[in-house]
């Protein structure tokens, strides 16, 4: 079973937005739940190690190089997943913007927000 | 050091290519900036092949050959660069794609963006086949999933969105899967360095490893286009608004690094990888490419499709298990690089000369454009495995130790590649039905393709030689088995010839099997159903 | 706290599958993203806490625009076309069945705790004195793992490339009679000229001190770009011509690319003299960090400049 509450739930994200994509026929709706499943994957990597209560890694909330043990490892939270999930956030707002334009394109094209009629439309071209 | 340049200059050179607007300065400096691409990665060739060899088992792993610690910090907490001589060929293909690609763009209209773009998509390949970590791997691919769909979409009066749109979206959520997948490696090993998580999983049990495996592997599937996942391909590949330098480029290098990513996560979970599985899973994949490939009728989407069949024969010969088989799939890959581009970029030429893209249309080639026909000719001796040329060797040696039904499967597989090659040079002769003007083919957009031509037959001749060059691995070929494949490819030549014009050409399976695509519904729950299998598999084997 | 939080993520977002319409659904999504920015903060994120946060507005923006261009393209007599048939009961059926299979395999297949924290160890201990700052996030994504921070930068500079190749677009932005309303709205008025300043005050102070606090290139870039924004939305200022904003962000990429190579890759710190080392730190974390920002404030700035600026046909 998986450890905290935060992993759960950050899974349960991630397979409702996979839900709202095997579901849904509209274009616009598909591109948030992308931002969505984006999202629950950060949520996820942000919790390993968790315990309630862990002090940011930053050197002056800690207090100083000196307090690393004082404060011990475990109450400071992981630097490594933070500036990996930074990229990957402003990754996934590019995404977004370059999902969006293309729809506004494909609409102004087909003039439909349904899947199956671009689909239908694009083929018969 | 030398790693880090052949990344970053690519992209150097790319952003400076955006900035000028000169014409004719601009495509001479890309030129020669490539050439010094090229000329750096067979050095990097030269030092790689000294330093490590690819065991005979076909073992491509191990953080050997030239290592590169980019900061300098200590090990694990930095990314490394890693290029042992599986990486090295693979780069040194690169950069000799893109340099025939940019001899092909040279004279078209083509923008500052355009050079930008290509440039940029060097630069990210280079990244990917020298990378040592996940998360590096991850933001390569982001960038490589945008510029390609860009550049899918680049002719604004030909461009179809929704192809680029599916080819995006379906990317997108399967660099999802691999993101999640990559978690799970972190939180149980707790580095991102291939290399270092591979020894760090011999501590952890194999239970640990189930989940990684099934997300990183469904990701692996889509981007290599196997069965259930493939629909995104055709699209990106096939795409009318494509310059047809893109789309040999797409076929011939951007999927090897699919493989060559699979080949290494393989290698890196080896305590829970499938191989059967694999090689099944190729078989499924080659047998149904050709068969929607011979539904077609756009030379494009003939091709696009074929590569999917191509790339499940090379996942055949990698997972059987036997050496002879796996040289054989890394040789056939190299090949399929070398013949596929000189279709697309040929076929790119045919398709400008004639006005259509129908195969039933065009006539008549070898007549009119006798340079094009022949290096087409070529090709299409090199796909099809006629002796002599470079792909009857991959053939061979992919097929050369197996007996029984796996090889009636490869015989019948080679069979459709003949059929679907068949139905394609019914383009080269007849007499040309459409009167088309004296549109002079350019001879810079002929070079590429007769080099490209000429080494798919001089790499049947001196096969041998060149996978003992490449990766240092001798091989023999039985002079009998040889010919016994010969005459087995002359046979599958006759029976084709017949099946081609008495069935396939009517069929309407063939054209149903043709029609057939899916939705994104559809293709997001086939991600999901494929993840689920595989991770069953995993679990309960 | 945290798990009502929680809660209030997933609700949002299950809402998100019910709704129809579209301008509800991009708010549940804005709100969503908040939540979880929230969530970031108490599990001691902060820097991602505000990227999110500053990513959940942009986000929302975007899709505001998006939907502000669908509902003025659309005519308003013509009904949207939607395939006809609705899907069975049965296949919904089916599909939330896969969906529950698909999170019983997760919860089946991960097993206990397993965290093996010894490079967070070394991070936390070794970054201020390898690579300097007392923020251990930003020295690891300046510093450590620089050639990926490369390479995002990289993203957002195809990305621009990607909506302006998409888009057609004219150079003057249309002025249209609805659009000023919102502009001469005096509320609008009163909330920028108190809101906007202090934007732009905290962008800056968010780009030079990231590297002693939380923040840094990428949260103050965005900061930066939403005061632009506010400016142009509320008092109609056109004055920043976008092809030169687009050549100083490919500028301001090809330094950042160069001074990563130099600095890190090229190991320089190790010619520096011990005692100037930290200053030389510092001065490399700061000029890393204005690179950051300004490039993600050009990109965004032009990002929505070409969304506005859509031409209608």
């Amino acid at each position: 079973m998986p450890a905290n509450i935060i992993e759960i739930s950050a899974i349960l994200m991630f397979i409702i937005s996979f839900y709202g994509l095997i579901s849904t026929k509209n274009i616009i709706k598909s591109i948030i739940f992308i931002v969505l499943m984006e999202v629950s994957v950060v949520m996820f990597w942000l919790s390993f190690g968790f315990s309630l209560g862990q002090l940011p890694p930053i050197l002056s909330s800690i207090g100083g190089m000196e307090y690393i043990d004082v404060v011990g490892i475990e109450n400071i939270a992981d630097p490594f997943p933070q500036a990996l999930m930074i990229t990957a956030i402003i990754i996934g707002l590019s995404i977004t913007a370059v999902n969006t334009i293309m729809f506004i394109t494909l609409y102004r094209k087909y003039n439909t927000i349904d899947w199956d009629v671009a689909k239908e439309r694009s083929l018969t071209e | 050091m030398l790693l880090i340049y052949l990344v970053i200059a690519p992209i150097l050179v790319g952003v400076l290519l955006y900035f000028f607007h000169f014409k004719k300065a601009t495509r001479i400096l890309a030129i020669l900036a490539q050439i010094g691409i090229f000329i750096g990665s067979i050095f990097l060739f030269i030092e790689a092949r000294e330093l490590t060899e690819l065991y005979p088992i076909g073992r491509a792993f191990g953080m050997e050959g030239v290592t590169y610690n980019i900061g300098g910090f200590y090990y694990g907490m930095g990314i490394i660069l890693v290029s042992d001589v599986l990486s090295a060929v693979f780069i040194m293909l690169t950069a000799f794609m893109f340099l025939l690609a940019i001899f092909y763009s040279f004279n078209e209209n083509n923008t500052s963006l355009y050079w930008f773009l290509l440039f940029l998509w060097q630069g990210v390949l280079m990244g990917v086949f020298l990378s040592g970590d996940f998360f590096n791997i991850f933001v390569l691919l982001e960038v490589g999933t945008l510029v390609v769909t860009i550049l899918i979409l680049f002719s604004r009066k030909n461009r179809s969105l929704y192809d680029g749109l599916i080819y995006f979206m379906v990317n997108v959520v399967s660099m999802q899967f691999y993101l999640l997948g990559v978690g799970y490696i972190y939180r149980y090993t707790g580095t991102l360095n291939i290399y270092y998580a591979n020894a760090q999983f011999a501590n952890t049990g194999r239970e640990y490893l189930m989940l990684p495996y099934a997300l990183i592997m469904t990701f692996i599937v889509l981007k290599s286009a196997l069965v259930p996942l493939y629909s995104w391909l055709p699209k990106a590949h096939g795409t009318k608004g494509a310059p047809s330098a893109v789309s040999a480029l797409l076929s011939g290098l951007h999927i090897k690094s699919s493989v060559y990513l699979f080949l290494r996560f393989q290698y890196t979970f080896e305590i829970v990888a499938l191989t059967e599985f694999f090689m099944v899973l190729g078989i499924i994949t080659a047998i149904f490419g050709f068969v929607m490939a011979l539904g077609q009728k756009d030379l494009k989407l003939i091709l696009a499709y074929h590569t999917i069949s191509q790339i499940g024969l090379i996942f055949t010969g990698l997972n059987m298990g036997i050496t002879y088989s796996y040289m054989g799939a890394l040789y056939h890959m190299m090949n399929h690089a070398l013949f596929k581009s000189t279709l697309f970029l040929s076929g790119g030429i045919i398709a400008y000369a004639y006005g259509t893209r129908n195969v039933y249309e065009i006539r008549g080639v070898l007549k009119k454009m006798p340079v094009v026909g022949v290096a087409t000719m070529l090709a299409v001796f090199g796909i099809t495995g006629t002796p002599i040329f470079n792909g009857s060797i991959s053939k061979y040696f992919i097929s050369s130790e197996t007996y029984g039904l796996m090889n009636w499967i490869l015989i019948f597989m080679s069979l459709g590649t003949i059929v679907s090659f068949i139905k394609f040079s019914t383009i080269l002769f007849g007499e040309p039905k459409k009167e088309i003007g004296e549109k002079k083919v350019d001879i810079l957009q002929q070079i590429p393709i007769i080099v490209l031509g000429s080494l798919c037959f001089l790499g049947g001749i001196f096969g041998r030689q060149f996978i003992d060059i490449l990766f240092n691995v001798q091989l023999t070929i039985d002079p009998a088995g040889y010919f016994e494949k010969s005459l087995i490819f002359f046979a599958s030549l006759v029976v084709g010839y017949l099946l081609f014009k008495y069935y396939v050409k009517d069929s309407k399976l063939i054209k149903t099997a043709g029609a057939m695509e899916l939705g994104f519904r559809s293709i997001i729950m086939a991600i999901g159903l494929f993840f689920a299998t595989i991770l069953l598999f995993v679990g309960f084997s | 706290m945290l798990e009502l939080m929680l809660f209030l993520w997933i609700i949002t977002a299950c809402i998100i599958l019910w709704e129809k319409r579209h301008v509800r659904m991009v708010l549940w999504l804005g709100l969503s993203s908040f939540v979880a920015s929230i969530i970031f903060f108490i599990l001691g994120s902060p820097d991602v806490a505000m990227a999110e946060a500053a990513i959940s507005v942009f986000s929302t923006i975007f899709f505001i625009v998006c939907l502000e261009k669908y509902y003025t393209l659309r005519n308003p007599e013509q009904k949207v076309v939607s395939s006809q048939k609705n899907d069975s009961l049965v296949s919904h059926g089916l599909r939330i069945l896969f969906a529950v299979f698909l999170f019983g395999l997760f919860m089946y297949f991960s097993p206990d705790t397993y965290f093996d924290p010894h490079l967070k160890e070394l991070y936390i201990r070794r970054a201020a004195t390898d690579v300097g700052g007392e923020n251990i996030v930003g020295a690891i994504y300046l510093g450590y793992r620089v050639f990926d921070t490369l390479f995002e930068a990289l993203v957002l500079v195809v990305a621009v490339v990607a909506v302006i190749h998409m888009s057609h677009f004219d150079e003057t932005p249309p002025k249209d009679e609805k659009q000023s309303e919102v502009r001469k709205s005096n509320v609008a008025l009163f909330l920028m000229r108190i809101v906007a300043p202090l934007t732009i005050v905290f962008g800056i102070y968010l780009v030079v001190n990231g590297f002693l606090t939380a923040g840094g290139g990428f949260q103050g870039g965005l900061a930066i770009a939403a005061f632009f924004i506010c400016r142009y939305m509320v008092y109609d200022i056109y004055d920043i011509s976008m092809s030169k904003v687009n050549k100083m962000e490919e500028m301001v990429f090809a330094a950042i690319s160069i001074l990563a190579v130099l600095i890190v890759f090229q190991e320089a710190q190790a010619l520096i003299p011990y005692h100037l080392l930290p200053m030389f730190q510092n001065i490399y974390l700061i000029a890393m960090n204005g690179l950051v920002g300004l490039k993600v404030a050009c990109g965004f700035l032009i990002l929505f400049y070409r969304y506005i600026a859509i031409e209608r046909s």
